[in-house]
């Protein structure tokens, strides 16, 4: 039974709390996002949750079993994190960063096997990126090195993958792109997937299940629906807004009230 | 406003009173009122001479100079928008100083003061820097990560000079350890104008530089000319550094200290920075000096030049230590530089193991003469020669494979034994058992050495544990326990006249005279601490991804950088103890390796170690050579090949780009 939660949780650095005591689980084969104001602890959440950040108080359960007693490198077979911007010294190839992904399962003469390979070239496929296997990563547009990144965490593996801001940075062409391929790993390989994005409209999208955090705790989760609400907005952001339907998908869409435009303002509504 | 006066006056009563402290000191004793005298009511007696003649100008020229150096930093500081900028820590004190002894060894006649070599000095260095350093935004560690090259460059060019030119070089060690001694007012008479130009002119230009702290954009959108003020800022740091460092010699920390505290005590405006900076550096200065001679007795001497440093050392590491809590551990990876085509690895090991054969042949053969008969021709080979290449060949690859797994581990190209500091205690180490232990003979030495390195690579771990070892904290953690076993080794020689030759010969870094017991030390070393480098160059891979993701495809990144830390030193101490402090290898070779193989760590390495054992052989038959039946010691061989391909290396490396 493969399953991730967090039992308990207080996570933050030094002397701050960010999350307070928050018990969470992730649903399985699932995509979910979390959302919240800048300095919520979305990205704190992910990362305690891949063991890049040790809870001050209470665990991560991975299969059942505290992730803080189990062997790094059987973890990294189970669970893939891609960070927030991660760089790279600039010599390294395209296929040497994917083969980065078959870490955990080599031993000591560090010498690829036919699975590996198998896992790599499989990669690289999925992520489009067959045909780049041996230019260097700093010859590549940025939303080509998201793909890179994410081929890593994909020959990983695993069944589970976090995602910290996967689209940040990138035009919106890439965005749609990254988070398509994200979507396709998941419909079609079953790969659960957790992850932090900022803009809503695509969030309501693209989730199965959304996560929205505020004041330390979780505010409210369930389908997009539930969770992209006008009063949820004005709550967790402090923003008014309106929400209609995405013309396209029929998911919950943010209109947001601009407090300087006077005709369409909720006052000059209520006049 | 009012604490700022508060300030100044209060160091005034200070220096005051360490100036009177300062007056007193000496080999005669002098009462005050024989101090007063001899200022206002001057009788041409002997005290009264004394006084005027070699204690005065001592003072005065100390309050200049500390002043000078002061508002030099403060200059430097804001300028360049570094912390940790001053004379020093950029490298402009030791260009100052390689100019001043280049002149001399030349123009062994002049009995001047050597200003302008020392204004040359110190403007191509502050250039170089500044080209160095820029790169993008002009980040203040790489600048003064390329100051502290720029400086290791320099002294080693100025200790070849030194060991090539003993006889017209000798005079310069005392000041090259910065010293105030004084005979006459010239000194005084020379620098006064020169630094009572630079405080006005910085007095002057205080308004616009406070503007300049709110960033060029800004700055500039308030119509400031920013290149100007910034250039001219900086030329008058130079000004008044050179004509303090043509007068009593390259004297560290001044620039750096006296800034920090003001900055602390809470003035903010550049005037009044610049004003209670120039006392409060004359306090140190005095201070330091009177300090320094308080621990001396009659003709014995030790440089102030050292003494700051011991003082400003610790306080540049308690810097590091205070701002090191705030200094998250990057998780960025390692950020190299590779070539665009990669050359065959297998070619490569069999290319590179072939030029090493054919140099242990040729240096086999030469010596410099010929041998008539060859049984005296079989015995120096077999005795004197083959030991001695094997060594070089070995503690290269040794010092190559440490900087490797330094830089990887600490995520800095820059990182190698002599820059973070473990050279500069395996120094130490030696020549406390050359001089103090009596009968020391080469494995005393090499022992003490090795005891000395560790020590170093203790102190600069611990303290930089803090941060998680962050690399810029070890690098300033570095640089301050350098400073203290330079100025420490510096004492010892100076104060000592027995072995003076031998012990810069073995600062310099010598193959000379190596025998079987420190080629068996090396190839145990090697083939014990080689590897498990080579097994943890698998996990080097990962770590190099940064922390974050080596830990999410698996690695225990604190443990492989710890073991790697310390395998990495083991190394850099075994080799340093059997060579003395050859420099620049372990950052030469990494830095061709992955230029020539790529990022994989197993494939460097291997390269490293080849390349590292080519150098440094190729050093040993070249110093042997060109000026026989004298001797170059390789290791300023290899700084003089290696300290241009470095600044290249710096150079080209500032235009990477996260």
């Amino acid at each position: 039974m493969k399953n991730i939660r967090g039992s308990k949780l207080t996570l933050g650095y030094e002397n701050t709390v960010i999350i307070d005591g928050v018990s969470i689980e992730f649903p399985m084969n699932k995509i979910t996002i979390l959302i919240g104001a800048n300095g919520c602890g979305k990205s704190t959440m992910v990362r305690s949750f891949a063991r890049l950040l040790k809870p001050m108080e209470g665990q991560v359960l991975l299969n059942g079993r505290n992730i803080s007693t189990m062997v790094n490198k059987d973890i990294s077979k189970e669970l893939a994190i891609l960070p927030q911007n991660p760089i790279v010294a600039g010599g390294i190839t395209v296929k040497e960063l994917v083969e980065m992904g078959r870490f955990p399962y080599q031993n000591w003469q560090n010498k690829l096997k036919a699975e590996d390979k198998e896992m790599v070239e499989k990669a690289l496929k999925d992520t489009n990126m067959l045909e780049f296997k041996d230019r260097r990563l700093d010859s590549l547009s940025g939303g080509q090195k998201q793909r890179v990144w994410i081929a890593m965490v994909l020959a990983q593996g695993t069944d589970i993958i976090l995602l910290d801001e996967p689209t940040t940075f990138l035009d919106v062409t890439y965005q749609i792109e990254i988070l398509d391929l994200i979507y396709k790993l998941n419909r079609e390989e079953g790969k659960t997937i957790v992850m932090v994005l900022h803009d809503l409209n695509l969030s309501s999208r693209y989730a199965d299940h959304m996560i929205a955090l505020k004041d330390k705790r979780v505010y409210r989760q369930g389908t997009p629906d539930q969770v992209v609400t006008k009063d949820l907005i004005k709550d967790v952001f402090g923003m008014d807004c309106e929400i209609i339907k995405d013309p396209l998908y029929k998911t919950p869409m943010l209109v947001p009230y601009s407090q300087a435009i006077w005709s369409s303002s909720p006052a000059s509504q209520a006049i | 406003m009012l604490m700022n006066k508060r300030i100044v006056v209060l160091g005034l009563v200070i220096l005051a009173v360490l100036s009177l402290i300062h007056i007193k000191q000496g080999s005669v004793d002098l009462s005050v009122r024989t101090i007063v005298g001899a200022i206002f009511k001057y009788d041409q007696s002997v005290e009264h001479d004394l006084i005027r003649d070699l204690r005065l100008p001592r003072l005065v020229i100390g309050i200049i100079a500390g002043g000078s150096l002061a508002i030099s930093g403060v200059l430097f500081q804001s300028l360049m928008r570094n912390p940790l900028a001053s004379a020093s820590t950029l490298g402009v004190s030791a260009g100052s100083y390689f100019s001043v002894v280049l002149f001399s060894v030349f123009f062994s006649g002049f009995r001047g003061i050597p200003f302008f070599p020392a204004l040359v000095g110190a403007l191509i260095a502050a250039i170089v820097v500044l080209i160095l350093g820029r790169g993008r935004g002009a980040d203040p560690v790489r600048m003064t990560l390329a100051g502290v090259a720029l400086s290791l460059v320099f002294s080693s060019m100025t200790s070849a000079l030194q060991l090539l030119f003993e006889h017209e070089s000798k005079g310069l060690f005392l000041w090259g350890a910065g010293s105030l001694v004084q005979n006459s007012w010239r000194g005084v008479k020379f620098a006064l104008p020169l630094v009572l130009v630079c405080l006005a002119f910085s007095l002057i230009i205080s308004r616009k530089i406070d503007i300049m702290q709110l960033g060029d954009d800004t700055a500039s959108s308030l119509g400031l000319n920013v290149v100007l003020y910034r250039y001219i800022g900086i030329g008058i740091g130079i000004l008044a550094t050179s004509s303090v460092v043509a007068v009593v010699g390259p004297i560290a920390f001044v620039g750096i200290v006296a800034p920090h505290i003001v900055k602390r005590l809470g003035v903010k405006k550049t005037r009044e920075i610049l004003v209670s900076s120039f006392v409060l550096g004359a306090v140190v200065l005095v201070g330091a000096d009177a300090l320094a001679r308080a621990f001396t007795s009659g003709s014995y001497e030790l440089p102030v030049g050292a003494f700051t440093a011991i003082i400003g050392g610790p306080w540049l590491i308690y810097l590091a230590f205070k701002t090191g809590k705030n200094m998250g551990n990057s998780s960025y990876g390692l950020l190299v530089q590779t070539g665009k085509k990669r050359l065959a690895y297998k070619a490569l090991v069999i290319g590179l193991c072939l030029v090493i054969l054919l140099v242990f042949v040729l240096s086999l053969g030469n010596g410099g003469s010929s041998f008539l008969r060859s049984a005296t021709r079989d015995f120096v080979i077999a005795r004197i020669r083959l030991p001695r290449i094997v060594t070089a060949l070995l503690a290269g690859i040794v010092l190559a494979i440490s900087g490797f797994l330094l830089q990887t581990v600490l995520n800095n190209t820059l990182a190698d034994p002599s820059t973070l500091g473990v050279t500069p205690g395996a120094a130490l180490g030696a020549l406390v058992a050359i001089y103090f232990l009596k009968g020391s003979t080469s494995l005393t030495i090499s022992i003490s050495a090795f005891i000395g390195a560790l020590a170093a690579a203790a102190v600069i771990f611990i303290i930089s544990k803090r941060s998680k070892y962050n690399p810029i904290m070890l690098i300033l953690v570095g640089m301050a326990v350098t400073a203290i076993c330079d100025a420490a080794v510096n004492i010892i020689v100076i104060n000592t006249t027995v072995g003076k030759s031998a012990s810069l010969v073995w600062l310099a870094g010598s193959t000379y005279g190596r025998n079987w017991t420190n080629v068996m030390t090396l190839l145990v070393a090697i083939l014990t601490l080689g590897p498990i480098a080579w097994l943890l160059c698998r996990n080097l891979d990962a770590v190099m991804l940064g922390q974050d993701i080596a830990t999410a495809i698996g690695t225990n990144v604190q443990r492989i950088r710890l073991l790697s830390s310390l395998v990495g030193i083991l190394l850099a101490a075994i080799g340093v103890a059997t060579v003395g402090t050859v420099g620049f290898i372990g950052l030469l070779a990494p830095h061709m390796a992955r230029f020539l193989t790529g990022i994989k760590h197993r494939k460097n390495l291997v390269v490293t170690g080849l390349l590292g054992g080519l150098l440094l052989m190729t050093a040993d038959l070249i110093g042997r050579v060109v000026i026989y039946p004298s001797e170059i010691p390789s290791g300023l061989v290899v700084s003089i090949i290696g300290a241009p391909y470095f600044l290249w290396l710096l150079y080209s490396t500032s235009k990477l780009k996260r």
